[in-house]
């Protein structure tokens, strides 16, 4: 999970694009506020407010996601439908069309009405009410955010997500907020620009997750082994060295340590028409990866923490064999040779 | 009371929209402000004995954005 990439969104939005609005609301309220001459702490309790809030949201969402992703094949078609939505709010932020715009859901006026309501209040707990509500007026990249969160299928992830990317408005979001000011219109397009690009590769990378999941023959992955030159999209993954597959009693077999963010190693190469036995064994917490997946044989396997656990197969075919977590995230390769 | 539509060149997400919308609703004399983000088009419901085209540019330049009257 690239969680320093979504709280580099949050950074990079946080204050211009989203909090724009809920800035000017902030402001209000406190403005509000001081007229009853109380004194400071409302800033902090707001920026505690909308962590929580979102966190909370994203934990609704990944139950959600998780919900929907009952099958293999409807958490396949929800992650690609979120991959392609984080696309088209990509696009729109880095301006390349404005047919783009439809794509950001503007929220019904009766909540906008409410929220406004709630910036007139001198009630005390107005700015944390507000800090919550600014739920019911996300933006585009919020949206990107909350799709991503249902992508992820599952409560904790989805949390974290958006706690994350919440996290990561605040500091421009208080701290900068006046500075973007000063800094002007040029600095806030190149922003936009930053953040589109951050939406853009978590919206490919979500879409790609998917193609994976499906046992597609076209991911970015075999794109770019199928070209000579070298970019390296697994963030890693490949830089462990191939296996040493041993042959016992008639069966190729090959051990991965399975670890939460990766397995390793994750190429590994064996002969047509042999048994091949993978020995897995989790170590150091469990993560997505734990999920085990051969999508082209149809494997699915739920893995212990410490315990061995043991996929066979006897490729029939020689190519390539992709093994992928639940979510598609990280995967590994068997290399059939005749 | 008239309703007039104004092109909004400038918005970058939906919140310009709200912020556009509450900041002319503060206004003496606007009924309602509709502002969609997607078509980048403010419609304003205002009475005229109190306002007029240029009130309004210069309510929405003060949100931050750059309106051009439309028809």
């Amino acid at each position: 999970m690239d969680l320093w990439l979504i709280f580099l969104t949050g950074l990079t939005v946080g204050g211009l694009t989203c909090l724009a609005v809920q800035g000017g609301l902030l402001s209000a309220t406190i403005a509000a506020r001081e007229e009853e001459d109380l004194e400071e702490g409302d800033k902090r309790r707001y920026s505690v407010w909308p962590v929580l809030a979102y966190t909370i949201l994203g934990f609704i969402l990944g139950a959600f996601g998780s919900a929907l992703a009952l099958s293999d094949n409807a958490r396949i078609v929800m992650q690609l439908l979120a991959g392609v939505y984080m696309i088209v709010v990509a696009l729109n932020l880095l301006n390349i069309h404005p047919i783009f715009r439809y794509a950001i859901i503007q929220p019904p006026r009766f909540l906008t009405r409410l929220v406004r309501n709630t910036t007139k209040s001198k009630d005390i707990f107005a700015p944390a009410l507000l800090g919550a509500m600014t739920i019911f007026i996300p933006c585009g990249t919020t949206l990107a955010m909350e799709a991503f969160a249902i992508s992820s299928g599952s409560p904790i992830l989805g949390a974290a997500i958006m706690g994350t990317f919440t996290l990561g408005t605040a500091p421009l979001f208080f701290g900068l907020g006046f500075l973007t000011s000063f800094l002007g219109d040029t600095f806030k397009r190149k922003f936009f620009k930053l953040a589109g690009v951050l939406v853009l590769y978590l919206g490919i990378t979500t879409f790609n997750s998917s193609l994976i999941l499906a046992g597609s023959p076209i991911t970015l992955q075999t794109i770019k082994e199928a070209i000579p030159i070298y970019i390296d999209l697994s963030g890693g993954a490949y830089a462990s060295d191939d296996s040493n597959v041993t042959v016992v009693g008639g069966v190729q077999t090959a051990n991965i340590t399975v670890y939460p963010t990766s397995y390793t190693p994750n190429r590994i190469q064996v002969k047509v028409g042999i048994p091949v036995r993978l020995n897995l064994t989790p170590v150091g917490g469990l993560g997505c990866t734990a999920g085990f997946r051969i999508p082209q044989l149809g494997i699915n396997r739920t893995l212990a923490q410490n315990q061995t656990t043991a996929v066979e197969f006897t490729p029939t075919n020689p190519g390539k064999i992709t093994w992928t977590c639940s979510m598609g995230m990280y995967y590994g390769v068997i290399e059939v040779t005749s | 009371m008239i309703k007039k539509k104004f092109k909004i060149t400038d918005m970058h997400c939906t919140s310009c929209a709200i912020s556009i919308d509450f900041d002319l609703e503060d206004l003496e004399g606007v009924k309602s402000a509709k502002t969609s983000y997607a078509a980048s088009v403010c419609e304003i419901e205002f009475d005229t004995n109190k306002l007029d085209d240029q009130k309004i540019l210069e309510n929405i330049k003060k949100s931050g954005y750059t309106a051009i009257p439309l028809e």
